[in-house]
């Protein structure tokens, strides 16, 4: 049977993400959180779930019908989509309508995409979806179930002329700004630089991010009239920052290193004064650690320090980032949900049993 | 193994008829060869009679020394073990079980590349079972009375080579060097490997029989038997290794002893076994010191190389590895998949041909008053004739067994027997109407004319569908256009026609055109699904949709004709589950066309 197999041997195959896709989006008054859960040494028995809060209740929403052990990533979750990554032998990637964090309706198939948080965006205005996908085009669909279009693709990003300063060699994250223009993470092919550049009619445009040393964008959202980009840099001191983008000006956190943590997932769900935060979720060695990272502001860790199953943080407040931080810890099948109370302490307001069917992915 | 099917069914009724057939037809090819080598015989005996003072092909009057005691032990013994075991090989239950519940398990923890030489082996054998493992059979039933009727000369000798050749292949391949990398490793148990005893018996008989008359000769075979039994003592008596104390039950005997006991056999063998456990749960000690001992004093005696010392060595080794067979061995063909006698019956042999080299030993000069033996007309022609048609045996096993591992291709057995096999049908196909990738629709009385192989697939699935998909694809392109693969969506919320085209496409499956991937209303389907007997749950947890995977074979005039579970366990469309999956597809949708 199909997803009920034995345990029978698989071969082996790399099958670690690039960058984490467990996190999660506020949209207003709905806030999805995407959480690995089950044994999570074990690929084929983490199962990605969705946990979504509207209006402060938080419930287990899993898109149905697909195996989430590629990871979820997410869009607009008051009115827009849910992905599931491919997995194993999959080539394929299903696209979940959501309405108020909810699976909504039948759902599409789609081709592969890229492993990343904004490997996918709605704008849930016009209802314009786009998405990256691993073969290096940009597809675009103008509402849910009408054609898919393919608005670039990396080879003709490459030989855009506007485009040679970064000499593109991958697209890593989309954003679909008011209007349906489009913005895209690059990974220039200049040792530790990348690039945000945004659509102007059929010309692309770069952000003066590449002067910024960075080598991926992990996340692209649109923060109000501009762009909000968390952006790494790799090696020996790795760090992340978080950068407000609205035309050429550019203002960015200060950077944290995070080159003795593992970033375990990132979120970027509510502003702090005018703008954007993202919010990331680290791990060491003896705790998980918290930070809002906002443009122009100092840096904030989330205090209490978390406990090592914590694998989110949220925000359910879209204006006050302080206010909503809700933190999900994972014990195999059971999610616990904890809010941080305004004297400083992490308080349970929910205990969520997921059915986690081991076994099911092989 | 790679990936080998756990639910692959060893004793399947399939494998067992097609072995049958396999060996029937061989043994035919037998009895022809022997046939013509009686004929061909008689006409060369009647030549060769005119000419009495000759030396013709089968009639010599060549006299040789009488066969030294220590070879003629080691022929005669060897001979009639490869004939066990030759004949061990006509379990139905070896053609699939041999490589996946022995040869995998000995390598489990073997370094790499004993592993991958292991594998590869094993892989080789399951791309054809059927051909292997029958010729396994005439292989080592051939090397067996080639052994026994071939007593001298280069006919013997080269009976010697075969059997060391052959014996030193399965040591390597399907013994992983004598079990060398499980365990506690213990004489005990079988280290250094039946089949080494094989090899090295095979050697000794190759070499010109004069050979195991030299002192020189019996004294380096005493004294290299001597350290090999010293290491096997010195191994048993290492502290900590869990042979001294019973444990309770969990001590290496007892814990040995309640593994052989729990498997089916006979009632008085696992009585043996119940007894044994309960004896060594509280004297491992005692059995274990007279291991020890046994061990120790035939390391030192033909260390000495004294006669008289050997003799009584010799002895104690023969009775209580006749012992250890029964008590730890479990008589070693009882139960399980019993290959061969295990290594005290062979390593016996070894040791008594040892202490016969060593007492019959004369020098050089002394050679020329041996007693020389000429034998008569009749009984070494007989044997030269007994000898060709062993070695006919022997070849209708050695070459296809040579081929196995260049044959192109995969077999269907391991399919066949996967997931309670392949079930022959002969009612009509229930109809279906739906739309196909193309956005045509598509009924069972649109497909008319054609072979039908149709799976049920799920378009999101993560790990079957897209291997079942391949499957199909590989078997269109060796079916051609007269068989179609229709696929019926089996996911009731990823079934748009926007969903099909991109499974369609990302498959590699847009320019096949006996593609077809159907999909319909939540009703049209679940009609589809209950007419075929395909199960489908949404099920909770971020987990796929759970669903049945059969297949159909149906026939140009609508009629079903076979059905079985598709085999996606390897994995990947290229693994070896994968490859008999695809051979079985294309072996039914023939068989529906003929």
């Amino acid at each position: 049977m199909s997803g009920m197999g034995p345990n029978s041997a698989m071969p082996s195959m790399d099958l670690s993400a690039p960058s984490p896709v467990a996190g999660g989006v506020n949209d207003g008054s709905t806030t999805m959180a995407i959480v690995p859960m089950g044994h999570l040494s074990d690929p084929f028995n983490t199962f990605y779930q969705t946990f979504t809060s509207v209006n402060g209740t938080w419930s287990e929403t899993t898109p149905p019908g697909v195996g989430t052990n590629g990871g979820i990533v997410v869009a607009s979750p008051t009115n827009g989509a849910a992905a599931v990554l491919p997995f194993y032998a999959s080539s394929v990637s299903a696209l979940s309508p959501l309405a108020n964090g909810v699976s909504v309706g039948a759902g599409e198939v789609v081709g592969k995409m890229t492993t990343n948080p904004s490997a996918l965006s709605v704008d849930p205005a016009s209802g314009v979806l786009a998405f990256v996908g691993a073969n290096g085009q940009v597809r675009v669909q103008a509402k849910f179930d009408a054609p898919f279009k393919t608005a670039t693709t990396l080879s003709a990003l490459q030989q855009a002329p506007t485009l040679k300063s970064c000499g593109v060699q991958a697209i890593t994250s989309v954003a679909v700004e008011p209007g349906g223009s489009l913005a895209l993470g690059l990974r220039c092919s200049k040792g530790g630089t990348s690039a945000v550049a945004q659509q102007n009619g059929s010309l692309w445009s770069i952000d003066s991010v590449a002067g910024l040393a960075s080598d991926a964008v992990v996340r692209l959202d649109v923060d109000g009239p501009g762009l909000l980009a968390l952006v790494k840099t790799g090696g020996m001191h790795a760090t992340l920052r978080a950068l407000q983008i609205e035309g050429s000006t550019v203002a960015a956190s200060p950077a944290i290193s995070i080159m003795n943590y593992t970033l375990r997932a990132t979120s970027a769900s509510a502003f702090v004064g005018t703008s954007r935060s993202d919010i990331v979720t680290l791990v060491g060695t003896s705790h998980a650690d918290a930070v809002v990272l906002t443009p122009g502001a100092k840096t904030t860790h989330v205090a209490p320090l978390l406990p090592l199953s914590t694998q989110s943080v949220v925000s359910t407040s879209g204006s006050d980032v302080a206010a909503g931080l809700t933190a999900i810890s994972v014990n195999k099948g059971i999610a616990t949900i904890k809010t941080l109370g305004s004297g400083g302490a992490w308080t349970t307001e929910k205990v969520i049993r997921v059915s986690i069917q081991y076994g099911s992915a092989q | 193994m790679t990936g080998m099917n756990t639910s692959v069914n060893a004793k399947s009724a399939y494998i067992t008829s097609q072995f049958n057939s396999a060996l029937l037809l061989q043994f035919g090819i037998i009895v022809g060869i022997v046939i013509v080598i009686a004929i061909v015989a008689t006409i060369l005996l009647r030549r060769e009679e005119k000419n009495p003072g000759g030396n013709g092909f089968l009639i010599s009057n060549v006299t040789m020394t009488v066969e030294p005691k220590a070879r003629k032990v080691l022929r005669v013994g060897f001979g009639v073990l490869w004939i066990i075991d030759g004949l061990l090989q006509l379990q139905p239950q070896m053609v699939l079980g041999l490589p996946t519940q022995v040869v995998s398990p000995t390598v489990a923890s073997a370094p790499n590349w004993i592993n991958s030489l292991v594998t590869h082996g094993a892989d080789a054998w399951l791309r054809h079972p059927i051909t292997a493992a029958s010729a396994t059979v005439w292989l080592q039933v051939g090397l067996g009375i080639w052994l026994l009727v071939a007593n001298r000369g280069w006919w013997s000798r080269g009976a010697g080579l075969a059997s060391a050749v052959w014996a030193l292949g399965v040591w390597v391949l399907g013994n992983g060097l004598g079990g060398a990398f499980i365990a506690p490793i213990s004489w005990t148990t079988g280290f250094p490997g039946a089949v080494l005893f094989y090899a090295l018996a095979g050697l000794a008989i190759a070499l010109p029989q004069d050979r195991l008359r030299r002192p020189l000769f019996a004294l380096w075979t005493a004294r290299l038997t001597a350290l090999g039994a010293a290491y096997l003592a010195i191994l048993q008596a290492w502290p900590g290794r869990g042979f001294w104390s019973g444990g309770g039950g969990n001590g290496a005997y007892p814990s040995m002893s309640t593994s052989m006991g729990s498997v089916t056999q006979p009632g008085f063998a696992a009585s043996i076994q119940r007894w044994f456990t309960t004896f060594t749960s509280h004297y491992s000690w005692a059995y274990n010191s007279i291991v020890v001992i046994v061990l120790a004093a035939l390391a030192i005696t033909f260390f000495t190389n004294k006669v008289r010392l050997m003799r009584w060595s010799t002895i104690a080794y023969v009775v209580f590895a006749m012992i250890n067979w029964v008590l730890v061995q479990d008589f070693a063909v009882f139960g399980g998949v019993g290959t061969d006698v295990n290594s005290m019956i062979p390593s016996s042999l070894f040791v008594v041909a040892v202490y016969l080299c060593t007492r019959d030993a004369v020098e050089a000069t002394a050679l020329a008053d041996l007693p020389h033996e000429k034998g008569t007309k009749e009984s070494v022609a007989m044997r030269k004739i007994g000898a060709l048609c062993a070695i006919g045996v022997f070849l209708v096993g050695a070459i296809p067994m040579l081929l196995v591992g260049i044959l192109p291709g995969t077999s269907d057995a391991i399919a066949a027997a996967a997931n309670g096999g392949v079930q022959n049908l002969s009612s009509a196909a229930p109809g279906f109407t739906l739309m196909d990738q193309r956005g045509q629709q598509v009924s069972l009385s649109s497909l008319r004319g054609k072979t039908i192989v149709m799976a049920f697939l799920d378009p999101v699935c993560t790990t079957d569908c897209p291997v079942e998909a391949q499957q199909m694809r590989l078997a269109s392109e060796q079916l051609g256009p007269n068989t179609v693969m229709v696929a019926v969506d089996t996911n009731p919320l990823y079934r748009s026609l926007a969903s099909i085209q991109t499974f369609t496409d990302n498959e590699g499956l847009a320019d096949n055109t006996s593609w077809y991937f159907l999909t319909g209303s939540l009703d049209q389907l679940r009609s589809v699904w209950s007419a075929y007997g395909v199960d489908v749950q949404l099920l909770p947890g971020g987990a796929m949709v759970a669903h049945t995977e059969p297949m159909y074979v149906i026939d140009g005039q609508g009629t079903m004709r076979s059905t079985w579970t598709a085999v996606t366990s390897g994995g990947t469309a290229s693994s070896l589950e994968s490859q008999s999956g695809v051979s079985l597809i294309v072996a039914q949708a023939k068989k529906a066309q003929s």
